[in-house]
């Protein structure tokens, strides 16, 4: 199996006319046992591209949600070497891009040049790490992975020049803080909200950019579908998976109306 | 002992050494820029200094007093004894250097709105009480479990108008709280200030926090020149985040003769699973935004410390101390719950003050340190707050009727 290029795949399917929806699990959740079931239908439901987050004990850029199911991670005991497990198996029977998402600390703990090896060996198409700033890369340089497999962050509060600087490198792809704060909080975007997604989205030359936190259902999508590459939905996932404890079901038809407000409606009810 | 006479952390991008620096969500590097910049241009300015020796001088009650411990030097009849009486600060503890410090940055900053953190409630406290002189709306995130065991602080902190938010994620206890405090920043930095209570987290507050708790240290040298003439021989702190520590030791760093001692907490043992002892007992790892050590188990998952104190109960360090750790100018040691109840008790009675949980931890390691001395020789114990907020926790501890 060979690796994905992330933004060529992201470029790939835009230039199909499609956004691309990317859906985030907590590894391991709601257990262990059924995850890869679970991973699988996400994709099948629609989702084109999947992120593994690495269960951590503060992580700091997430929400109640996410927490709570990261410490039901743990809880379950969903370590590394567990994620690297799950990427293996879901990398054989799909041909879409798995992504990791990790918290810096568990990464670094693990050793760098060990988890290079196991990040290459499961398959993974790319890293995600949201507690790790360009300004402090060279402390990450010892994990030898490209910028090419790392996503880059901007959010509203990043200045135009900075965001010159991001995007001056070539990432896997731009991840952009749609909403400022921790993922999965409630409340459709704003106008202004939204402006600011479609200014930084004008801005970026270099890199493809999707858009998560806070997106809370297929109107959201529908607002932001056009200033972007892509949408990252996560903690309304989660959500779904706490509310109906063991069906996968309502998660797979949410998926899919996820990826009808970021697609086939557009061509119905949109000016070119 | 290294030498380090040309000591300058940290470095442009916050690094103590190989620590410190920046790891958070990029949402935060505007801010924390903005922080930093500010704090940077302003610092050094005859106004700001003249404005904060003021409040110093008229809310905190500085300079505070060098207290000679005459019964306790007695009782050993070796080193001479001096306590710095941070318990003599307005609200009780250090952390009110600190809040003043980085409240007058935020109103010059034209920020309307203040959060903190706070474990023993000590910090939340003296938050709440500048958010109430100078008129701010103050919110502290505070773990669940340590709202039961410092009630009288929380008491304060709401009469002093202040909302106090329990915590009920994690452990309960500061490290969670610190998660809180960061997560609501990073939803409101426009508006709101984030004073964090010791010298943890991201760039610039290590610095910052040392900056202004400094004061305790250039007070405690020309106090002593003027009492004895000399430099002490040893300098004793707690470390729980490592504030009153490093607002100590550091005006003495390139002052090689000075011996400086951190203490953190063993709780029930460093043999045992339930300690804080983050500097003897942890690894190097990434929290609250800064590269540090840490309390972890083998998967790199922050592992829930213990500590009879709410204050020292941390899992992380400020990294300069993780700096000063490695390069050997500090030595750290600890002291469990036990031995920093039994100093509580000692302390009150032979020197008529009831020093805070956290600081006991610093004055139980005199009993090691005071037989090895030799009469003559200076030890300074940082007081580092006093402890009213504790009696609850103490009484119960130590069966006193
Ligand atoms: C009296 C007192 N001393 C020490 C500490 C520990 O903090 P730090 O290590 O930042 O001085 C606290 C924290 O609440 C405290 O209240």
């Amino acid at each position: 199996m060979s690796k994905i290029n992330l933004q060529s795949y992201i470029e790939e399917k835009n230039s199909k006319g499609e956004k691309v929806l990317s859906i985030f699990l907590t590894a391991g959740y709601p257990d262990k046992e059924n995850f890869i079931q679970l991973a699988l239908g996400v994709l099948e439901s629609g989702a084109d591209m999947l992120e593994l987050g690495v269960p951590f004990s503060d992580p700091l850029a997430d929400g109640p949600v996410i927490q709570a199911s990261s410490t039901q991670a743990i809880k379950n005991g969903v370590t590394l070497n567990d994620v690297f497990a799950f990427c293996t198996e879901i990398k054989k029977r799909t041909q879409k891009p798995v992504v990791i998402m990790s918290y810096l600390n568990p990464l670094f703990h693990y050793g760098a040049e060990k988890f290079n090896e196991g990040y290459k060996k499961c398959g993974a198409d790319g890293l995600i790490i949201p507690d790790i700033i360009p300004d402090e890369q060279p402390q990450f340089d010892e994990f030898k992975i490209t910028s090419e497999e790392l996503a880059a962050f901007a959010a509203p509060t990043t200045s135009p020049e900075r965001m010159r600087y991001i995007d001056e490198r070539k990432w896997s792809f731009l991840y952009y803080v749609g909403m400022l704060g921790t993922t999965g909080q409630s409340g459709a975007y704003s106008d202004e909200q939204i402006a600011k997604i479609g200014e930084a989205y004008s801005k970026i030359k270099n890199n493809k950019m999707l858009v998560g936190f806070g997106i809370s259902g297929p109107d959201d999508i529908k607002k932001i579908r056009n200033h972007c590459d892509g949408v990252i939905v996560g903690s309304l996932i989660i959500k779904k998976l706490a509310e109906h404890p063991g069906k996968f079901e309502p998660v797979y038809s949410l998926i899919a109306a996820l990826k009808n407000a970021l697609h086939n409606e557009k061509m119905k009810n949109e000016p070119a | 002992m290294s030498s380090q006479s040309n000591y300058h952390y940290p470095d442009a991008l916050g690094h103590f050494g190989k620590y410190g620096g920046r790891f958070i969500p990029e949402t935060l590097y505007a801010p924390l820029t903005e922080l930093e910049n500010f704090y940077r241009k302003i610092k050094d300015t005859p106004e700001f200094l003249s404005e904060l020796e003021f409040y110093h001088k008229e809310f905190t009650g500085r300079p505070t007093p060098l207290t000679f411990a005459e019964n306790l030097t007695k009782h050993y009849g070796k080193a001479a004894v001096y306590f710095k009486r941070e318990d003599l600060c307005h609200t009780g503890a250090h952390k009110i250097n600190n809040a003043i410090g980085q409240i007058l940055i935020a109103i010059k900053m034209g920020k309307k709105r203040i959060i903190a953190e706070t474990g023993a409630g000590q910090h939340g406290t003296a938050v709440a009480t500048v958010c109430a002189k100078f008129g701010l709306n103050c919110t502290v995130y505070m773990g669940e479990k340590d709202i039961q065991r410092q009630a009288p602080n929380v008491a304060r902190m709401k009469l002093l108008g202040a909302s106090v938010v329990p915590v009920t994620s994690g452990s309960k206890t500061l490290k969670d709280a610190t998660n809180e405090a960061i997560r609501d920043w990073v939803t409101h930095a426009d508006n709101t200030h984030y004073i964090i209570g010791s010298a943890v987290g991201p760039h610039p507050y290590p610095m910052m926090v040392r900056d202004f708790q400094s004061v305790i240290g250039t007070e405690t040298k020309e106090q002593l020149q003027q009492i004895t003439g000399k430099l002490p021989d040893y300098i004793l702190a707690c470390v729980g985040g490592g504030s009153n520590a490093i607002g100590i030791f550091y005006p003495f760093i390139t002052d090689e003769s000075v011996r400086m001692i951190g203490i953190e907490a063993a709780g029930e043992g460093t043999e045992t699973k339930k300690h804080a002892a983050t500097l003897g007992k942890g690894s190097d790892g990434i929290f609250h935004g800064m590269r540090t050590y840490l309390i972890q188990d083998d998967k790199g998952q922050v592992i829930e410390p213990h500590s009879v104190s709410a204050g020292l109960d941390y899992p992380g360090v400020g990294p300069e101390h993780s700096y000063l750790h490695d390069i050997k100018r500090v030595q750290y040691v600890s002291a469990t719950d036990k031995e920093a109840l039994a100093a509580v008790k000692t302390i009150s009675r032979t020197e008529g003050i009831i020093p805070a949980l956290e600081t006991a931890h610093a004055l139980a390691y005199l009993e090691k340190l005071l037989p090895e001395t030799k009469s003559g020789e200076i030890v300074v114990v940082n007081m580092s707050g006093r402890g009213d907020k504790d009696l609850a926790t103490i009484m119960n501890e130590l069966h006193i009727e």
